[in-house]
């Protein structure tokens, strides 16, 4: 059982490299497609709920946040860890990424709940908190889901580099941070 | 199992006499264990079958079901540990 929880928060204990990049690529692939049919499109952290998208931009950006946050994470490891392998961050990276395809779920399943809210009518509170339900709940389960990723994220660049403490957390939330900043911006200039 | 840490106050033991079993001749003095007999079993029983696997880290990761960098990681630190062991050799501790 306590081997089982610990697959939910750390599987690349016992999955790196590139097995872990095989399985991380379909599940992503899997959360792409039905993203795109939920309207939910993702990009590094971001989540954007009802925009309709094509399948290549739905694709690319999801991959897009992918390259970057890899390239970030390994460039820091080889600037401050020894012995990390590109596949282990890649890999490792790729499958932390798994529970966005719950996220892709929810807005699927609550996607045509939340599709006549309309965002200025909603600024304005002009609906009753029933009309909201849905929006909450996918708010809820996103944060949620994100907070797992963000852990799984931790643990795919602490097992990946073998870094520790302060400087593993820090290092940690610096990556973290210029690859959010970095996919916005790569992703505000392409559309 | 060899013991390396005092039960009393958790310091490194040395070796204070060794013995012949073929004719009881005793050695005494006060010797350092070898880096490797203070290493805790786990530790130990990690470096044998390293070794067995004629040091294939790839190898380890499926003997032991875990992944790549796990064991990488377990090598390192049991390196710490030794040069850990090695330094307070050095500054005779």
């Amino acid at each position: 059982m306590k081997n089982n929880w610990k697959l939910v928060y750390n599987p690349f204990e016992k999955v790196a490299g590139w097995k872990a990049f095989g399985i991380g690529i379909v599940i992503l692939s899997i959360t792409t497609i039905i993203g795109y049919f939920g309207n939910t499109v993702f990009y590094a952290l971001e989540i954007k709920i009802g925009s309709s998208v094509t399948w290549s931009t739905a694709f690319f950006v999801q991959f897009l946040g992918l390259a970057v946050t890899v390239v970030i994470m390994y460039a820091t490891a080889l600037l401050f860890a020894k012995h990390t392998r590109f596949q282990d961050i890649l890999g490792t990276v790729t499958l932390a990424k798994y529970p966005l395809l719950l996220v892709a779920l929810v807005g699927l399943a609550l996607g045509k709940s939340m599709a006549p809210l309309d965002a200025e009518k909603l600024i304005k509170m002009e609906y009753t908190f029933f009309d909201l339900i849905p929006l909450i709940l996918f708010g809820v389960a996103t944060i949620i889901f994100v907070v797992w990723e963000i852990a799984l994220l931790y643990n795919a660049f602490r097992v990946s580099t073998n870094l520790k403490g302060l400087k593993c957390a820090l290092l940690f939330i610096a990556v973290l941070l210029i690859s959010e900043i970095v996919t916005l911006v790569l992703v505000s200039s392409i559309y | 199992m060899l013991p390396y840490l005092c039960p009393g106050c958790q310091s490194q033991l040395k070796v204070k006499s060794l013995s012949c079993k073929q004719c009881g001749t005793e050695v005494i003095g006060l010797y350092d264990l070898p880096p490797l007999a203070c290493l805790p079993q786990n530790d130990q029983t990690f470096i044998l079958n390293f070794v067995k696997c004629s040091g294939s880290l790839k190898d380890m990761a499926k003997q032991l079901g875990l992944s790549y960098p796990t064991v990488r990681n377990l090598l390192d630190e049991i390196i710490e540990k030794i040069k850990n062991y090695e330094k307070q050799l050095e500054i005779g501790l």
